[in-house]
């Protein structure tokens, strides 16, 4: 797809809709920073602070929800780093609230591979940058 | 004005909170469904594993030592034995906000006008020993969610709103009892800070207080309290 290309908010929104609780996570998320010693990349990324779960979260579908779908297809390639390359959806990390995480960041992976952003098979950091 | 915040206001606040709190709890069962799993389907291994694991029949016990051995690899499997200090804090902190204002002899008088009934109270030092304590505790979070870097990185204004919605009350309650200021204005103040975190629990990131309880305990889940029997529907 054109990189120049629109993207269609109304389809985002109407992708947001369809997820409440996701909507319920994000307004309970206290931010207590305790899931970040339970995902391995954050450990083994010299504890860089975007390598935490609910980070990954907050920022993608996180800035969807705030900005109500009126995202620009920059900012979802600026996503595009932090929910593939930053997550690989082990489904380990630990929340204290009870919020699921992984579904929060897989849901951001659909919303942006429908406006045809994602991350390309033989794609590595070295092509990247 | 004393008798309007402690009338008409406080009747105001309870509907809210109540209310909201009701919404929360309906929402929660909207977006979650039963999900049924018979035990006697799992395969007969893994079944008899998990049953020993339950029973923890992995250490052996033969002396005093191993007790605590037991216990050690026990809380080193969850939270409280990983990060022990911010357990610490963390649970002292939701003690204090939760009971503290249900054992305060002021607040029990007032009850007891109104409803003709009353809780058991604490002494007013223990209570102003304890305010003093919760107010050290947020202090601590406060400082953590400005200092600690991986704090910051997740952090809105929505949480600081939520953080002093809760300190509020607690700061101006210690504040009133030592009648510092103005004891008037402050007395307000506490009455209208308590009524205003009451009603925010359910709208802001507060409302993780049903949450955690719903999520916790009733969503079936490797990480929740006991056996939970629901999940997140899909498609909703």
């Amino acid at each position: 797809m054109d990189a120049v290309s629109l993207v269609e908010e109304n389809s985002i929104r109407k992708m947001l809709d369809q997820k409440k609780n996701m909507e319920f996570f994000l307004s309970v998320c206290v931010g207590c920073g305790m899931c970040a010693d339970s995902c391995f990349l954050y450990v083994n990324n010299n504890k860089d602070p975007s390598y935490m779960p609910s980070y990954k979260a907050v920022h993608s579908l996180g800035k969807m929800y705030r900005k109500k779908g009126r995202v620009s297809r920059r900012e979802l390639e600026e996503m595009k780093d932090l929910i593939w390359d930053k997550c690989v959806l082990c489904t380990r990390c630990y929340c204290p609230v009870g919020i699921s995480i992984p579904s929060m960041i897989s849901w951001a992976r659909s919303i942006c591979r429908s406006q045809g952003v994602f991350r390309e098979y033989d794609q590595t950091d070295e092509l990247s940058k | 004005m004393y008798d309007f915040l402690i009338g008409p206001m406080l009747a105001v606040t309870l509907v809210i909170f109540i209310g909201g709190l009701a919404y929360r709890i309906h929402q929660f069962f909207q977006l979650s469904g039963e999900v049924k799993i018979d035990p006697a389907a799992l395969p007969k291994d893994i079944r008899t594993d998990v049953e020993n694991r339950e029973k923890e029949e992995y250490v052996r016990i033969n002396s005093a030592s191993d007790v605590f051995l037991k216990w050690k690899i026990k809380l080193k499997r969850t939270f409280l034995g990983k990060h022990p200090v911010f357990s610490a804090v963390t649970i002292v902190f939701h003690l204090i906000l939760l009971f503290l204002p249900i054992v305060t002899v002021g607040h029990n008088v007032l009850l007891d006008d109104y409803f003709g009934f009353r809780f058991p109270t604490l002494s007013e030092s223990t209570v102003d020993n304890l305010t003093l304590l919760f107010i050290l505790l947020f202090l601590f979070f406060f400082l953590r969610r400005i200092l600690s870097a991986r704090v910051r990185s997740v952090s809105t204004w929505r949480d600081y709103l939520a953080l002093f919605a809760t300190g509020a009350p607690f700061i101006t309650g210690f504040l009133a009892f030592h009648q510092i200021f103005s004891y008037d204005i402050i007395l307000y103040l506490h009455i209208i800070c308590g009524e205003l975190m009451l009603i925010a629990i359910p709208f802001t990131k507060l409302a993780h207080m049903p949450f955690f309880i719903l999520a916790r305990f009733m969503i079936r889940n490797e990480l929740s309290f006991g056996t939970g029997t629901r999940k997140w529907l899909e498609n909703n």
